[in-house]
């Protein structure tokens, strides 16, 4: 007996994608997607490990101090910020954790030096102003949107530090309250320069971020404030500004909520979800192709992936090459 | 909100009717004055439950979602969970719920318990934890044992590996050092998980017990040295967190009206006795604890699951709260054809060995009620067929037809609506080699990556053995290398040999010579400690690197659009960055030979050899890997482990013709059982040999209840299917064709 004729009453079922709600974050997804498709898919969705993955000692060192920082503040308000001295110890013990961790850095000494250096300007010009209006640090934001087809997804994100007026307190040139909430990020670098693909990065990244905390909360930060660490090692600056923060050139990088913007930012998110989507939907086979548009050298000089990739130049050469 | 109220919004978000069933609505209606065990039979809409009652908690009860965990079993469980909290909240607010817009579902401590007590501890920046290292897989601490060389792997006393199951006496050969490594972790574990304190094992008398107590010490002690942490030690540090005046706080909350966590676990039959203390301790103040899972789904005991967890929730709540807890059963089936559903509760209910006269010993939970179909699938077909033959080969034909019919009738429309399941994926005529074989000949697209043929697929063999090629062009024996993997060794030089006969692939065997040559002219300062192998411009050279640089040529960059060679190259790529994370990173340095020239040290030669490439043999064909994918468009094979939580329109069993298999995780827990102290462990347990046969009896009603309108059980000699298919009402065996026909099963 044939099966359709054993089968009587059967009714064929009909196919259901399973939901899949997945969480996309601007740094790990949209931005690297953006950047190259090819490599975002190999390592991000399928989970190829990046061998030449960045490790951000030098990052990650200053992030932990001043979160060590922050954390003794909190806990005793009244104590004074640490000095050169106590910053040193506290570096050397995020440096031996870091170690633990597997970190390697490149010329530790020196690296710990800047930090020590770089830590102990930021306590003296933005320290006092800065650690007693920290609400949370690594604050999580998460939302569940839906993009304008409506398909729902998770945005997530986690900024370094939410914080009361900060600026307000440090007199930034720009108008400011004493009840303001914003939203800081700590970059241990310089700043790019205007026109740098990574400055824009940041300022998207922000934007994201406080349209996350506007669905959390109801409302918008006063602002995001994007510290560059980094500028600090600039003598002439550090000279130049003496106690007044805002003479520091290039310290900040203040992104103002402008509704418009924002919704143009996330309307761009909405796009490259769909894409993403479209993507993972697409046959093994043709998924996570090489991208059409070109990709700047530095996102292929970091992908393992460049010597068999159509659009890193260099491909051919580099692939032939020993070792 | 009132309840009335939450209830009438859910009335509003499902067209009118209430989306919960008596039982389900029991549920929701609980007062949290006592904790609550959900026993949940398959798909009695165990998750659906969980949400509603996840939501009448915030919106009614008025619980914080911050104060909330919610925990499951995978991270692809807990994955959905929150997809489908995202959903449902969604629903509640586009029928009006405006509370409902506010609840912020990531507040929610959701994940799996792992995944959280790593959140937690780095949020709460618990000193012991900061920057640790996680040895996040089992393969992982297995390399890790070997890297600091415990003392077990050096131990050649044939009585403990006998002792502890991981040697038959007829086994003519001691286990290498890799399951050497697999077993010390594998006990371990054990130790950790059941908080077994190593002092108890030393006073003990026993040489065995004491030598494993030793080893376990070291173990702690390079743990803490090395600042790493395993799975189980993660849980072993939340667990002192929460006892912590800091985790007091951050378990009672900082507001004094706030008593602590509301606790919701799902999956609770595959709970470890640390897990289960966890949730105690979380629920210690408020008590508001519910527990959901299915204890005749318990299925991973092998990893440290105590079924007692579930099974005895109610002497547990006793132990630890000194409460009895509310126990409700959810029995109404959605998912499967009620022919199915008769089967499977046939099969449960009436097996011998899911049933004991000792009061004391409980196999099932009690009151269960066997499960009533609700899918409004009502064909009037036999929805359970029988394949029986002589032999496999003839079974595994009729599979073939079976599933060529199905779709050339478009009784189904993808081959992914079907699923292949069977205690093991491994392609051998052993396992369900002769039904895989058939079905790949057939010209049916078959998905089945974890099929114990990774290590011999030759073009993978190859890729191995290009590796080789420029590690060790000559061919070393850094280490006097065991037999059976200077035989594996071999094949994959051939493998690569072969693949670039007659000049096949030019520009393969072109890098591959250049970089031998790079090797031997080397830069080399022997002033120096180490030196290491660098590419032009001096970055250091590592095993992910050339393994990159191969996969960018032929034939290995075509491997990677494929779905089954692209997932091994994966793994494969994964279990080298393990072993990178504790070797060096992969790093390799050199050293002079006796002609003076370079070559990869010996150091660095053997732990390539006798760690990763040893290995990387069983991860590939890891056939427990619960993280599976399902690839659309392709006939999905998997194991029994890895469907649990996934339901299928057909369901082919493989193999029913299988015997309970007494392991080595059954031997440890009778040998270990006199040092578990934990207030809930069983008063009396059944021998290893009935537990064996629970286990086995568990997984088939796994795979039988995946199945929603048909299900198809195929092998040959269908005496020894008797474990498998179970006992009719009168306590008869199901063993024969004509018993078959009995329980209305129609033989193809």
């Amino acid at each position: 007996m044939s099966l359709r004729t054993l089968l009587r009453g059967w009714s064929p079922p009909t196919t259901h994608n399973p939901i899949h709600i997945r969480s996309y974050s601007t740094t790990g997804d949209i931005l690297s997607y953006r950047r190259c498709r090819r490599a975002y898919g190999y390592f991000g969705v399928r989970g190829y490990s990046s061998a030449t993955a960045t490790q951000r000692y030098f990052g990650t060192l200053v992030h932990d101090v001043l979160d060590q920082v922050n954390r003794e503040q909190r806990r005793m308000p009244t104590q004074p910020l640490p000095d050169r001295a106590i910053i040193s110890q506290l570096v050397d013990d995020a440096h031996t954790r870091l170690l633990r961790s597997g970190v390697r850095p490149y010329n530790a000494r020196q690296q710990k030096e800047q930090a020590i250096q770089l830590l102990d300007r930021f306590m003296g010009l933005i320290g006092p102003n800065f650690f007693p209006h920290v609400k949370q640090t690594e604050y999580r934001l998460e939302r569940g949107l839906k993009t304008h087809t409506g398909r729902d997804y998770i945005l997530d994100g986690v900024v370094d530090v939410l914080s009361g007026a900060v600026s307000h307190a440090l007199k930034l040139p720009f108008k400011t309250h004493p009840s303001d909430i914003e939203i800081w990020d700590y970059k241990s670098g310089h700043r790019p320069d205007d026109s740098a693909a990574f400055l824009r990065d940041y300022e998207y990244q922000m934007k994201v971020y406080a349209e996350l905390y506007r669905q959390q909360t109801g409302n918008y930060p006063a602002r995001c404030v994007l510290v560059f660490v980094g500028e600090l090692g600039n003598n002439t600056g550090w000279h130049n500004a003496g106690t007044i923060t805002q003479r520091f050139p290039n310290l900040f990088l203040t992104v103002h909520p402008d509704p418009a913007e924002i919704q143009t930012a996330i309307h761009d998110f909405h796009l490259t979800v769909e894409a993403i989507e479209s993507e993972r939907a697409n046959p093994y086979q043709q998924q996570w192709q090489a991208p059409d548009h070109p990709v700047d050298q530095q996102t292929c000089e970091a992908c393992e992936l460049r010597y068999s990739c159509p659009r890193f130049p260099l491909a051919a050469r580099q692939r032939r090459e020993p070792l | 909100m009132k309840y009335a109220e939450y209830y009438d919004a859910l009335r509003r978000a499902h067209n009118g009717e209430l989306p919960l069933n008596i039982e389900q609505e029991q549920a929701l209606n609980h007062t949290y004055h006592q904790p609550l065990w959900i026993i949940a039979g398959p798909g009695t809409g165990k998750t659906h439950t969980l949400i509603w009652l996840t939501f009448k908690r915030i919106l009614v009860d008025g619980i914080q979602p911050d104060r909330i965990v919610l925990t499951t079993f995978t991270r692809k469980a807990a994955a959905e969970l929150k997809s489908r909290m995202l959903l449902g909240r969604d629903k509640l607010v586009n029928v009006g719920v405006k509370a409902a817009e506010q609840i912020d579902i990531s507040q929610i401590l959701l994940g799996t318990l792992h995944g959280l007590c790593s959140r937690i501890l780095q949020e709460q920046r618990y000193e012991p934890t900061l920057r640790i290292r996680l040895l996040e897989d089992e393969l992982t601490q297995q390399f890790f044992v070997r890297r600091t060389y415990n003392s077990l792997l050096k131990c050649e006393d044939r009585s403990f590996w006998e002792y502890f199951g991981f040697l038959k006496a007829a086994d003519p050969y001691l286990p290498n050092w890799a399951k050497r490594a697999e077993a010390a972790c594998k006990l371990f574990n054990r130790l950790t998980e059941n908080s077994i304190d190593a002092a108890r094992l030393q006073a003990s008398g026993n040489s065995h017990l004491q030598l494993l107590a030793d080893a376990y010490q070291e173990y702690e002690q390079e743990l803490q040295s090395k600042h790493y942490t395993d799975q189980a030690h993660l849980q072993a540090h939340f667990l002192a967190f929460l006892k912590t005046p800091d985790g007091h706080i951050w378990c009672k909350g900082n507001n004094p009206q706030q008593t602590g966590f509301t606790v919701i676990v799902d999956e609770y039959q595959d709970t470890n006795p640390i897990q289960e203390t966890i949730y105690f301790q979380l629920a210690h103040t408020s008590r508001d604890l519910t527990v959901v899972g299915d204890d005749d789904q318990s299925l991973y005991r092998f990893r440290g699951a105590t079924v007692e967890s579930l099974i005895d929730f109610d002497r547990a709540c006793k132990a630890y709260l000194g409460v009895t807890p509310a126990q409700i059963t959810l029995h109404n089936n959605r998912r499967s054809h009620p022919g199915i559903v008769q089967w499977v509760n046939r099969y449960i209910t009436y097996h011998k060995a899911m049933r004991d006269p000792d009061p004391y010993i409980r196999v099932r939970a009690p009151h269960k009620r066997p499960l009533i179909a609700h899918s409004g699938l009502n064909g009037a077909y036999p929805p359970v067929i029988t394949i029986a033959e002589q032999a496999n080969p003839a079974a595994a034909r009729k599979v073939v037809q079976v599933v060529q019919e199905l779709i050339r009738d478009r009784l189904i429309s993808n081959y992914s609506q079907i699923a292949l399941l069977s205690h093991s994926t491994r392609e051998t005529s052993h396992f369900i080699g002769t039904f895989t074989k058939a079905l790949r000949t057939a010209g049916i697209p078959l998905y089945n990556p974890r099929n114990g043929q990774a290590q011999k697929d030759r073009t993978f063999q190859a890729m191995i053995g290009a590796l080789i090629e420029i590690l060790d062009p000559d061919d070393r024996d850094p280490c006097h290398l065991t037999r059976h993997l200077q035989d594996y060794i071999q094949q994959c030089r051939d493998a690569y040999q072969a693949l670039n006969a007659h000049a096949r692939y030019p520009a393969l065997a072109a890098y591959i010579q250049a970089s031998i040559k790079a090797i031997r002219n080397a830069p080399f300062d022997p002033s120096q400690s180490y030196n290491y192998l660098t590419r032009s411009g001096g970055r250091r050279v590592t095993l992910s690197g050339l393994l990159y640089k191969l996969l960018a040529h032929e034939p290995f960059v075509s491997g990677m659009t494929d779905p089954e060679a692209g997932e091994r190259l994966r793994v494969l790529n994964l279990i080298l960055a393990d072993f990178e994370s504790l070797y060096h990173d992969g790093e390799l340095r050199l050293e002079t030979d006796s002609v003076g020239e370079r070559q990869i040290s010996d150091k660095d030669l053997r732990d390539f050899y006798t760690i990763f490439v040893e290995g990387m043999h069983d991860k590939l064909n890891d056939p427990e890997d619960d993280e599976i994918s399902i690839q659309p468009g392709m006939l999905n094979v998997m194991t029994i482990h890895q469907s649990k939580g996934l339901e299928f329109e057909v369901v082919i069993v493989l193999r029913p013709d299988q015997s309970p298999w007494i392991s080595d995780t059954h031997i440890a827990e009778d040998i270990l059982d006199p040092y578990i102290t934990r207030p809930t462990k069983p008063i009396r347990r059944r021998n290893k040999e009935l537990r064996a046969t629970e286990d086995l009896v568990r997984m088939f009603f796994v795979a039988y209840s995946r199945a929603k309108r048909l299900l198809i059980v195929a092998g040959s000699k269908i005496p020894e299917w008797q474990l498998t298919l179970g006992y009719n009402a009168d306590g008869n065996e199901i063993n024969s064709i004509a018993a078959l026909r009995n329980e209305g099963v129609y033989l193809l």
